[in-house]
């Protein structure tokens, strides 16, 4: 009776875990990868909103590679992320450099810092709105009434000027996009430094090294593994950024802020083609699952050759 | 002891159970319709005739209204959802019936009402314009409430200012006096635009479907049968559009930004003459810039050749019953209740929408000058939505096919080469539902 007892209490012990896991695989296999997986099946049916699917094959595929609209919105995609994440990372550095310091007033800038990252949205959206507006812009005002320039800057309007996926447009709302994201790459950046011994930085100033030496000698590499897991990050959401590209400038004028997700969205829901946002999702999936499994795959590895 | 807390506790959730039964029972029984309904001008005032609308319905048949009212930009999306299973009003207040009938099947989508239609004698009861986009067929599958047409609004003092006392009525007319209404700063740039079109977030579809309808033309044929975009009519309707901005500069190119609202600009004073002006612009104007009362005034839009040419477009809004309604007598009920003629004027006057009903647009309160030009404008407009179900895709806004032209059309590409790429993707369009 006791070794009974003793074997099921075993049992429960050792299986509780696992059973613990269930509830919350259940819900992300059913809020998320279901739901993904059925948008990657949709890119094989016909789109028709108004008949029953039928299953196509790689048309929609083929249609949507043959579009000058889908090359020109990857391009603004790869753009997008690369340049959020090289401008947010480098600010976020410089603001992480400033609150770590030891000054009356760090924990006020360390919140202030904070508030493009906190506000949503919609709310951020709606403010640059008016900012871009042409006529209505405060920046246009200030920098009118300070003669810096004679008429309005055209902050959102068709691009007469623009080197690939770089115009106007799209350097307006990079900075908003900067703007919402560097807080997080401060954040990310600055509690790495806090872990970092000031001995290292005493040891380095007695051997006659300066402060940017510092930097790249001893700040940048001991940080590096928060940094980089903070890119992998960011580098996934800005590949799928919708927010400000869509609420600020609905993807316009004439594509030049587009992302794939606007493309998608736009193509699902105002379109109504959903078999070719199935497909631009399917092309979507893959170009963020690959760069990551292989990141993943090296950091995993040189976590467990670091520990043997 | 034990025995007597187990007893207590058992008599405790008895009765819990008894309450929540009857609770429930009590809220089973009390009859409840939802309806939903587009936000049209003032909110305000939308809601407080609404109000008025829901008290006197649950006091007249003790049915409980529930009444949301949806914004324009998620109206599209709640409406798709609901054609396939989603959640749906047993009454909804919409738009593009042929395109949500199809979709929706038979499971999903409108009921077909002609009982009802007959029993509030529709036929002769509603302008003809209007019952066209309440029909399938020859079947009733809503009733038709409000008309949105199109028309000119002009400020009346900047006229005075410029001393133009003639209305345009043609292409050339509109041109010669907008161009007496621009100004323009030292570098060129337009400060006031003497004409623009009437749009949001740089949507232009509506805009050039007028200007179309303008030259006797459109942008596919009412029977949805082929395109008609690159022909030489809209052609000449889309290079009008492109010629206000860049030849003739009285519209300033930044109206097709998504950040500008023109009617905003005009009530500004930074247009002169705002094109298909909605009929929500005299309540708009009212609430947030009285000063203007008297100086907004309505007229018909030109036309290409001028005269009795019909110059603009309208929509009817269908209120339907859905299939899905679980209670078809309370919601036909609501629906008769709210096409009433007192329910009508007063849901027009809360939105400043003019009626299909042609009993309440005899009312007093249509005499005024903004909705006399609205009455008149509908006698020279043909429908904005044309009834086949794949009109939805045509009329996409950024990326549907005349949206798309347009907008690169007024950045100054070449007509007649985006008409062609759009006639493409239009005729693709077709062809792809007729599969």
């Amino acid at each position: 009776m006791q070794k009974k007892k003793l074997s099921g209490y075993y049992l429960l012990h050792t299986s509780t875990p696992y059973l613990m896991l269930i509830p919350g695989i259940v819900g992300i296999m059913f809020v998320n990868i279901i739901p993904s997986l059925q948008a990657i099946v949709m890119g094989f049916y016909s789109d028709s909103f108004t008949k029953r699917s039928e299953f196509v094959g790689f048309e929609k595929f083929e249609r949507i590679l043959k579009l000058q609209e889908f090359w020109q919105v990857l391009g603004n995609t790869f753009f997008w992320s690369l340049a959020t994440l090289f401008f947010a990372t480098v600010l976020g550095i410089f603001a992480a450099i400033l609150t770590n310091r030891p000054y009356m007033g760090k924990g006020f800038f360390r919140i202030v810092f904070m508030i493009p990252w906190i506000t949503p949205p919609v709310v951020a959206s709606m403010v640059w709105k008016t900012m871009f507006n042409e006529t209505l812009s405060p920046i246009n005002d200030a920098l009118i009434m300070t003669n810096i320039i004679d008429s309005s800057i055209p902050f959102l309007i068709n691009p007469s000027w623009r080197i690939g996926p770089l115009s106007v447009p799209m350097f307006s709302l990079l900075v908003v996009n900067v703007w919402n994201v560097f807080p997080f790459m401060m954040i990310m950046i600055l509690a790495a430094m806090q872990s970092i011994d000031d001995s290292y930085y005493e040891a380095a100033s007695i051997d006659g090294a300066g402060k940017i030496t510092q930097f790249f000698k001893i700040t940048l590499p001991l940080i590096m593994p928060v940094l980089s897991i903070s890119l992998l990050l960011q580098g996934i959401w800005q590949f799928n950024s919708f927010n400000f590209n869509y609420l600020v400038a609905y993807g316009g004028p004439l594509n030049t802020t587009k992302t794939m997700a606007v493309m998608i969205y736009q193509k699902a829901f105002a379109e109504f083609d959903y078999g070719q946002a199935g497909a631009i999702s399917a092309v979507m999936l893959g170009c963020i699952l690959i760069p990551a499994a292989f990141y993943i795959r090296h950091h995993v590895n040189r976590l467990e050759t670091v520990r043997k | 002891m034990k025995n007597a807390v187990k007893k207590i506790l058992s008599v405790l959730l008895m009765k819990l159970m008894l309450s929540i039964v009857s609770v429930g029972g009590i809220h089973a029984a009390e009859k409840s319709v939802t309806f939903w309904m587009q936000a049209y001008g003032d909110r305000a005032e939308q809601t407080k005739a609404m109000d008025i609308i829901a008290k006197n319905f649950e006091k007249e048949t003790s049915i409980v209204l529930n009444y949301e009212i949806i914004d324009w930009g998620n109206a599209m999306n709640k409406y798709s959802f609901a054609m396939k299973g989603g959640e749906a009003p047993d009454v909804a207040e919409w738009f593009f019936l042929t395109s949500f009938a199809e979709m929706g099947g038979d499971e999903y989508g409108p009921l077909q009402i002609n009982d009802v239609a007959a029993e509030v004698g529709a036929e002769n009861l509603y302008y003809d314009a209007a019952q066209q986009e309440c029909k399938i067929g020859n079947d009733y599958y809503a009733l038709p409430w409000r008309m949105d047409v199109r028309i000119m609004a002009y400020r009346k003092d900047m006229f005075e200012v410029a001393g133009i006392t003639n209305i345009p009525t043609t292409w050339k007319g509109l041109i010669d006096t907008a161009q007496k209404l621009t100004k323009k700063s030292t570098n060129g740039k337009i400060k006031v635009s003497g004409a623009a079109y009437y749009i949001t977030r740089g949507d232009f579809f509506q805009s050039a479907m007028a200007t179309m309808a303008q030259n006797n033309t459109s942008v596919i044929d009412i029977g949805g049968t082929k395109s008609m975009i690159n022909e030489q009519s809209a052609v000449e309707s889309l290079q009008f559009m492109q010629d206000l901005v860049l030849k003739y500069e009285v519209m300033s190119p930044s109206h097709a930004s998504a950040t500008v609202d023109t009617m905003q600009e005009f009530l500004s004073g930074r247009i002169a003459i705002l094109l298909g002006a909605g009929p929500d612009v005299i309540k708009m104007q009212q609430a947030s810039a009285p000063q203007l009362d008297g100086k907004v005034i309505g007229a018909r839009l030109p036309s290409k050749a001028g005269g009795n040419q019909t110059s603009s477009i309208m929509f009817a809004a269908p209120v339907s019953i859905m299939k899905t309604t679980k209670d078809v007598a309370s919601a036909k009920t609501f629906l008769k209740f709210f096409m009433s003629d007192e329910n009508q004027l007063l849901i027009s006057k809360g939105t400043g929408l003019i009626n299909a009903n042609k009993r309440v647009m005899k009312d007093n309160y249509f005499k005024a000058q903004w909705y006399q030009a609205l009455a008149d404008q509908a006698n020279f407009a043909k429908n904005g939505d044309i009834p086949v179900p794949f009109w939805a895709k045509i009329s996409a806004f950024p990326q549907g096919p005349v949206a798309n032209a347009v907008n690169k059309i007024l950045a100054g590409a070449d007509v007649q080469s985006e008409a062609n790429m759009a006639d493409q993707q239009i005729e693709q369009i077709i062809a792809d539902h007729a599969k």
